[in-house]
């Protein structure tokens, strides 16, 4: 009896080590792996963080006034150009538009 | 377990049984043991790798953990923008045993970093050590041409920097740290432990400032001190609600990217840390305390016809009018003696009290270490009474005076001046410092004097502005300098609902031509607070007004030739 009880132990060792050998490598490589990403990651988040910081620096409010003065037909906006909207003239009706289009009315 | 063989020995039969027995019962016993110590074994193994999942991280991170935090966290605007941030600055070394040709390397570096010089670059390749500093804190792109020229015997070791985006534009607040990543003032000094903390790095902190506020400010004021010629200037902008500072600005200021260049002048905060007699703008602490005690109501008055001598002092007007003023004519014409008298009617200690609950004779509560502690009078006597009450024996900062002024005009309630954004659900409102009819008044009379008098320069199309100028001569060694003045207007818009304050003040302003020679805070310091306005109110959202629009507000007659009844 104590015969194929050895065997099967003996089996299931080998097995059991064979599976443990396996596993610990495939650990490994998963972890050179996480590694890797992981450089990349952090690399990337460097990466970021300069353009953050750059785009800081270029969206300088004092800098992009300079640009809008040089390259915008655009001034600052006043508080006159502001409006409420129960301060619009009356929409004008259909007969109106009319008389408009035709150039009659100024 | 003892033999009893004497004993066992009398019964017959049982001789050769008796040994088998007891060794199956030792057996028994032994065994049991083993499979109870299994069995704890088991369980414990059971409950260690299957129950008890929490107490040790399941999963575990070897390798993977590469630390991804900065060191030290961001400082970001209301909105976001970017303050300070820490990045990864290559340093650039070389080993010059290794290089095979110092000249040519020296050279190509010198291309590709132009501010090193070809001649010390070689000096320093020819030395026989094996490690030598180039440049310290490259940029990413300097860093690629090097690694570009593929010259060996080149490496770099990486540090953090912290960076400034923005620059001199919020250098006094933000403050700025040593090459250590310590901070060493303003934010960056206050929350270091906050910033360095390791769990908080991903955390930016969001600070109330608004760089759109804050350059207009800064810009604004920086043309008055070129105008002027003043020595320096400070400025804020103020949410009278919540005591958000959108704007704190002092000039001069400096690169905090690069402190180590910059004057101790250019490092002092003139908003905060700075200390002034502020003159005329306390008139509105001594109207409104007058006003809330009921010593004096706005049809009220004082005789202004002679100025007060007490003891070796004369409180003089600067503009005389020689009669008899009310209350507001006191306010808008900035009558030194009204205001001294009015003060003597409520008392020192009242005028004390009230001061002390507008936080005036306490250091701002604000989050920086740069804030001054002002000075008064100990004992506060009559004469202390009498100069406190247009702003001279008394010295407090900037964000102090536009604090508590912010106080008088929000509906009387106290707000501790922050430089953190708040939720506007967590605004709390503060402890009740003047009635809401002294608040209404004071917008009221605040109003009076930029349509009718000495802040008129402050008034912006559109946006009500209501303020009161302040201009004080400096103390010296050796009594008061004409020459010297502190010239400011603390500004409130719109006045029927007030949202913002700005206030602005030059120090050591010059008159030129376009202000006939004067130096004053109407003259000087209200333009400046005008313009911010004009242009800060539509960033703001701040609804405008149509100048036909009715001012409403409680009727306030002031008699006199330039102003006959107003309406407010």
């Amino acid at each position: 009896m104590t015969r194929p009880l050895n065997v099967i132990g003996l089996v299931l060792v080998i097995a059991a080590a064979a599976g443990l050998f396996q596993l610990k490598h495939e650990v490994q490589q998963l972890e050179a792996e996480l590694v890797a990403l992981d450089r990349v990651l952090v690399e990337e988040y460097e990466a970021l963080r300069v353009l953050q910081a750059e785009w800081s620096y270029l969206n300088r409010p004092e800098r992009l006034t300079r640009f809008a003065a040089a390259h915008l037909e655009l001034v600052p906006i006043t508080a006159s150009q502001i409006g409420r909207v129960h301060e619009l003239p009356e929409p004008l009706g259909a007969a109106a538009a009319v008389v408009l289009a035709s150039g009659d009315e100024s | 377990m003892t033999r009893r063989r004497p004993a066992s020995a009398a019964r017959p039969g049982s001789d050769d049984k008796l040994p088998i027995q007891v060794g199956r019962r030792r057996l028994l016993t032994v065994l049991g043991l083993f499979v109870f110590c299994f069995m704890i074994l088991s369980a414990r193994l059971v409950d260690l790798s299957l129950l008890r999942a929490g107490g040790e991280p399941s999963v575990t991170r070897a390798g993977g953990d590469t630390p991804r935090a900065t060191g030290r966290a961001d400082i970001v605007d209301r909105n976001g923008v970017l303050l300070a941030t820490t990045l990864r600055a290559p340093s650039l070394y070389a080993n010059p045993p290794v290089m095979l040709d110092v000249e040519e390397a020296a050279t190509r570096l010198a291309q590709v970093l132009p501010e090193l010089d070809r001649a010390a670059l070689v000096r320093k390749l020819a030395s026989e050590r094996s490690f030598v500093w180039l440049k310290r804190g490259l940029t990413p792109r300097q860093q690629y041409a090097v690694n570009r020229l593929g010259i060996p015997g080149l490496g770099f070791l990486d540090e953090r920097r912290r960076i400034y985006p923005q620059a001199a534009l919020t250098s006094h607040v933000v403050g700025f740290s040593d090459i250590d990543n310590g901070g060493l003032a303003g934010i960056e000094r206050r929350f270091h432990d906050m910033l360095s903390a390791p769990d908080q790095v991903d955390h930016p902190l969001v600070l109330s400032l608004d760089v759109r506020v804050q350059s207009v400010l800064r810009q604004e004021l920086s043309v008055a001190v070129e105008d002027f010629r003043a020595i320096g200037a400070a400025g804020v902008v103020l949410d009278v609600r919540t005591g958000e500072f959108l704007a704190m600005v002092s000039l001069p200021d400096f690169d905090p990217n690069r402190v180590a260049t910059t004057s101790t002048d250019a490092r002092f905060n003139r908003a905060s840390l700075g200390v002034y007699e502020m003159g005329s703008t306390f008139k509105t602490f001594t109207v409104a305390a007058a006003l809330d005690a009921g010593t004096v109501d706005l049809t009220g008055g004082y005789d202004a016809t002679n100025p007060i001598r007490v003891a070796r002092f004369t409180i003089d007007d600067d503009h005389p009018k020689k009669r008899w003023l009310s209350v507001p004519e006191i306010f808008i014409y900035s009558s030194n003696i009204g205001a001294a008298k009015m003060a003597l009617d409520l008392g020192g200690e009242r005028q004390k009290a009230f001061l002390k609950r507008l936080g005036l004779l306490s250091p701002s509560p604000v989050e920086i270490p740069e804030s001054g502690t002002p000075m008064w009078p100990q004992p506060w006597r009559d004469i202390s009474t009498m100069t406190i009450a247009f702003g001279h024996g008394i010295a407090v900062s900037p964000l102090q005076l536009a604090s508590a002024v912010a106080t008088l005009v929000n509906g009387g309630y106290a707000v501790p001046a922050t430089l953190m954004r708040r939720e506007a659900a967590s605004v709390v409102s503060g402890e009740q410092v003047v009635g809401r009819a002294t608040s209404d008044m004071m917008r009221a009379l605040l109003r009076l004097v930029v349509t009718g008098g000495t802040g008129r320069q402050a008034e912006s199309p559109g946006y009500q502005v209501g303020g009161k100028t302040g201009t004080a001569e400096k103390a010296s060694a050796r009594g008061y300098r004409r020459s010297a003045l502190i010239s400011s207007f603390v500004g409130v818009f719109p006045i029927n609902e007030p949202r913002y304050l700005v206030m602005a003040l030059l120090d050591e302003p010059k008159g030129n031509k376009s202000t006939h020679g004067f130096a004053g805070g109407g003259w000087t310091a209200a333009p400046v607070v005008g313009r911010v306005i004009a242009r800060i109110g539509p960033i703001l959202g701040v609804a405008p007004v149509n100048a036909g629009d009715a001012e409403p507000g409680p009727l306030v007659e002031v008699a006199g030739a330039e102003a006959n009844l107003a309406t407010f």
